[in-house]
């Protein structure tokens, strides 16, 4: 399993194919394929907005959140 | 300053609130019964149907009870940390693991075989007891599931998990994605997506990049049906 880097979305190498469709609906143009695989190319870019996490056909793409209150309780 | 954490068989078997009551010779005949594992985070650590584990305590780290449909979709039947045993089904009535089990994070564990955790219980009344206390509140919890997963709307239990996750990310609870809501739910992720998005636009959430931040929360009580 891949380390998780709590700014980008995580790729999961053993599930990801190579199909390039994240990298083609990245609208911040943050994602690459290389050797076959995709990957974050430019995080600090990143919207975290979910697009390729949705396009993924196999569900290697994930994006974690902390759940909080709005008033902090 | 942090609490020394526990690391041999006895220390950890003090460390489990439902041993609290057993007597020194108790706690002392099941951790001489122990053997420690170490899993790293996604490694299963037994499956669904296999002969008994034998009786789990989580020494430190995070565990995912979970069954897997036959096309690969999973529900998570719980999650449990540190402190917590599980798998005592399958020593009890002796049949086959009722669930798999996952490192959810990298995890240590002391494992009781089945035909030693038998012999002890026969031995010492309150190990039996601590057991029956658990198994009740593992029915407990699975009863809540059965109520969920057959009563309440997909946006229900979303709704509900959600003011769940922020009432205990104040106690330094970890970070969930949309696949581990919908494992835990029932459901699929696309599902939970489009849920999320609908509470969105409804102003009960907003997305602060890797938060959810619930706005409204009595909006989202009444959603859960609580």
């Amino acid at each position: 399993m891949d380390a998780v880097d709590p700014s980008t979305p995580s790729i999961d190498d053993d599930l990801c194919t190579g199909c390039g469709d994240c990298v083609a609906v990245c609208p911040a143009e943050s994602l690459a394929l290389r050797e076959e695989r995709a990957i974050i190319i430019h995080p600090e870019d990143c919207w975290y907005c979910g697009d390729c996490e949705e396009m993924c056909p196999v569900g290697a793409i994930s994006r974690s959140f902390e759940i909080t209150f709005a008033d902090g309780t | 300053m942090s609490a020394k954490r526990p690391h041999t068989a006895l220390e950890v078997m003090r460390s489990v609130p439902y041993f609290a009551h057993l007597d020194a010779a108790a706690m002392e005949a099941v951790a001489g019964k122990a053997t420690r594992r170490r899993y790293s985070r996604g490694e299963v650590i037994f499956l669904e149907g296999d002969p008994c584990a034998g009786l789990h305590v989580i020494q430190k780290g995070r565990i995912k009870l979970y069954k897997l449909s036959v096309e690969g979709r999973e529900q998570i039947v719980r999650l449990l940390g540190t402190g917590e045993f599980f798998n005592e089904v399958a020593v009890f009535d002796r049949g086959s693991n009722p669930v798999s089990a996952m490192a959810a994070l990298d995890t240590t564990v002391w494992v009781v075989d089945c035909s030693a955790m038998l012999d002890l219980v026969g031995k010492h009344p309150a190990l039996a007891a601590a057991i029956i206390e658990n198994l009740a509140s593992s029915s407990r919890h699975l009863l809540s599931l059965v109520e969920d997963l057959s009563l309440r709307t997909v946006s229900a239990r979303l709704a509900k998990l959600l003011l769940a996750q922020a009432q205990s990310s104040s106690e330094g609870s970890r970070r969930i994605t949309q696949q581990e809501m919908a494992a835990q739910l029932g459901t699929v992720r696309e599902m939970v997506g489009r849920v999320l998005r609908t509470f969105e636009n409804d102003g009960l959430i907003r997305f602060d990049r890797h938060r959810i931040v619930v706005l409204d929360r009595e909006g989202l009580e009444k959603e859960a049906m609580i």
